[in-house]
């Protein structure tokens, strides 16, 4: 018997989608709007709000120098996270697949970071970056690159990669669980057979493993780089924006204009902007993933 | 025909669920679930969380003496500005607050008309003399007093006294220009004057704040923050930013103090290596100090030489909201804390060395306690930081410009355009 489809099935379906499309509607489509709608008035939070129209857009693109440096931090932070997370995850989930003693450990030594709190995750790192006593200058003295010593999270040219670094070691362990699950379920006569026709472990990656892990790393990039555009945590704990504005990216700014300036229309306006970025990312991302996949 | 009834049964049952769900977990926030004729204060954190608090201990004798009920909430700083907007024009606002003073942090909700002055209450308390002066004079906005203050602190230049030893200075300097021939003493004997944390941009603005007051004078660096004067026109804003980098030329200020953290105490490292000398801090650093071990008899204070005759002050005070149903029990609440006999019961536990209350004992454990002490009482005028002084905007446009400065991306004539134009934008 075929399975009722069209409008029909979709009312029948409608009682048992209800829930869902309640909390759909009450905690994203309701407050969305809402940020929507604030993003076109002037508040402080106190009062009511006064509706501005455009006014907020254009001072954000024409006058306002510090959110244009966090767009361009966002689109930075964004591609890196395309691309580091990786060309990390993926060589440490090939080597961690292989039957290496001690993989085990070293699985959950990769994996450990992330599972820590961001506040952990930052501390430490406060404490490697930090000049004075940092983990890293002092190792960089002793290997004689002693000239190359700074103050990381205090150096405009820096900080932003720095706190990048925090975010992949915090990060890597996730994308290479995802990965190695992938490589495990490569199937072993593919791999097997390859190597029967003569190739070494580089013709097995190229031309088995990692056409079969190609939907996986879709996957990783599609979550890096949702995590790039809601970057925020760290950048609070690491460098507050600074220095001199130097690490400002655009949820941070959305939050800082809204929550410690009192501009809620215009940190409004901010996430909007960023919701559009975000749209315009990963729509074709997805879409394109999905041709991928049906193909 | 079972079949449709029983999924039309779980279809009701699972609505209903959800209309149930979204209804409690809907319930309005901050709605205040206290009794109706309870006082609500909220405030900061007093003492160590979980346990009773000094203002615990005063709410307690107010119900005791008065009958009246506290509804007692703490918030961390940031959480109090958004629980107040979020409770503004609604019955969950609170009938009493503490906020920081100056219009960086209570302008908004005053502009709402949300502080309930207290004049009245001032005179049929008889308040007049009450509270130091200087402490009160930072709740006084267009004529009218809007709180009363509750905590009270003051910043001045805290120094290391075998440092001083070392570098053969003798005593603290008294005038600005005393200020910068020991600092260029330190610096030949190979100490860095001043360290400084800048991350969060907050510490450096205590230095940069001495500085504008020394080559401003009181009366135009009041003019420049309340935007009577223009930033670009006036050659002592422009000498203070010039001084700021020129104090990081000399070598005056830490190589990478940009990347040390302030709420850590990133830079009093430095001076207990005794590669540092002095620092700007507050008088809670006392606390600091004999966390990390350190003697406190080798510290000592002297004031930012500015030549005013004002120092560096902010105070956390109490306010009413104008919306409050009970704002004669409010007003009993704000009398009855001040008193000086209430007050001097839980003095040591109301988080503030130096009283806001004039008949208040003094409460010196240490010699540096002492000194500050004797330093604010020697000052009846005193100046907020920047970022309690200057509307939120203006402060984010200093604070960012200041910093831009110390990384060579803004030279100083772009700091003081960058704070006017923030200014303009308003």
């Amino acid at each position: 018997m075929a399975r009722s489809r069209g409008w029909g099935g979709f009312v029948r379906a409608l009682p048992f989608l209800a829930p869902a499309l309640a909390l759909y509607a009450v905690f994203l489509v309701v407050p969305l709007s809402r940020a929507i709608q604030l993003s076109f008035t002037e508040w402080t939070g106190y009062g009511e709000p006064m509706w501005v129209g455009f006014e907020n857009y254009v001072r954000l693109f024409t006058s306002d120098p510090v959110f244009i440096v966090a767009i361009r931090n966002t689109v930075t932070w964004t591609v890196l996270s395309i691309v580091v997370p990786v060309l990390v995850a993926l060589p440490l989930a090939l080597m961690l697949n292989a039957r290496l003693p001690g993989r085990v450990f070293f699985r959950s030594a990769f994996y450990l970071p992330s599972v820590l709190a961001t506040i952990v995750v930052s501390m430490t790192w406060n404490l490697i970056y930090r000049p004075d006593v940092g983990f890293l200058n002092q190792v960089l003295e002793r290997v004689g690159l002693g000239h190359l010593a700074r103050g990381w999270l205090g150096d405009p040219q820096f900080a932003l990669y720095a706190v990048f670094v925090a975010s992949v070691w915090a990060g890597v362990g996730g994308a290479m669980i995802l990965f190695l699950a992938a490589l495990q379920s490569v199937p072993q006569e593919l791999t097997e057979a390859c190597r029967v026709d003569g190739g070494n472990r580089w013709h097995v990656f190229w031309s088995v493993e990692l056409p079969a892990i190609r939907p996986m790393i879709g996957i990783v990039v599609l979550l890096s780089i949702i995590g790039a555009l809601k970057a925020f945590d760290l950048i609070v704990a690491m460098t507050g924006g600074g220095p001199g504005g130097a690490t400002e990216i655009l949820a941070f700014y959305s939050w800082k204009l809204a929550l410690t300036q009192h501009h809620y229309g215009l940190g409004a306006a901010v996430a909007v902007v960023l919701l559009v970025i975000s749209m315009i990312v990963i729509v074709p991302y997805v879409r394109w993933q999905q041709r991928e996949a049906e193909e | 025909m079972r079949h449709t009834t029983a999924r039309n049964t779980l279809t009701v049952i699972a609505l209903a669920v959800t209309v149930l769900a979204f209804s409690v977990g809907c319930s309005r926030f901050g709605t205040n679930e206290a009794e109706s004729d309870s006082l609500v204060i909220w405030t900061p954190q007093y003492g160590e969380r979980g346990t009773e608090s000094g203002f615990d201990k005063v709410i307690a004798d107010f119900t005791e003496e008065t009958g009246i009920k506290v509804n007692y909430t703490t918030y961390g700083t940031d959480d109090m500005l958004a629980a107040l907007a979020n409770a503004t024009g609604t019955s969950a606002m609170p009938d009493i607050f503490q906020l920081w003073s100056g219009i960086g942090q209570i302008g908004n909700i005053y502009d709402a008309g949300a502080i309930e002055p207290l004049d009245e209450y001032a005179d049929e308390y008889g308040w007049e003399g009450r509270f130091n002066e200087a402490a009160l004079s930072l709740d006084i906005i267009d004529g009218k007093q809007i709180g009363i203050p509750m905590t009270v602190h003051a910043m001045a230049v805290v120094y290391s006294k075998p440092v001083f030893e070392r570098a053969g200075i003798t005593s603290p300097p008294q005038t600005f220009e005393e200020l910068l021939s020991v600092n260029q003493q330190l610096v030949d004997a190979g100490i860095t004057p001043f360290a400084f944390s800048g991350k969060q941009s907050w510490h450096l603005m205590r230095l940069s704040d001495s500085l504008l007051e020394a080559t401003c004078g009181a009366e135009k660096f009041d003019a420049l923050r309340n935007m009577e004067l223009n930033w670009n026109e006036e050659p002592c804003a422009l000498d203070a930013f010039t001084q700021l980098k020129q104090w990081q030329r000399n070598g005056w200020l830490p190589a990478d103090f940009m990347a040390l953290e302030p709420s850590s105490g990133d830079h009093y490292k430095a001076i207990y290596d005794g590669t540092a000398a002095m620092t700007i801090d507050g008088d809670w650093v006392r606390g600091g100090l004999e966390l990390d071990g350190q003697d406190i008899a080798d510290y000592g204070l002297f004031p930012f030489p500015t030549s005013t005759d004002r120092l560096s002050y902010f105070t956390e005070s109490l306010y009413m909201s104008s919306e409050s149903t009970k704002k004669d029990s409010a007003a009993k609440f704000l009398d009855f804390i001040s008193d000086s006999e209430e007050y001097a019961k839980h003095q040591s536990e109301l988080n503030s060395l130096i009283p806001p209350i004039n008949e208040a004992s003094i409460l010196s454990e240490t010699p540096l306690d002492q000194e500050w002490l004797d330093i604010t009482r020697a000052y009846t005028d005193v100046y907020l930081p920047a970022d309690q002084a200057l509307v939120p905007d203006v402060a984010a446009a200093f604070l960012r410009a200041q910093d831009q400065l110390m990384i060579d991306e803004l030279d100083p004539a772009g700091v003081v355009a960058a704070i006017q134009n923030a200014i303009d934008q308003l």
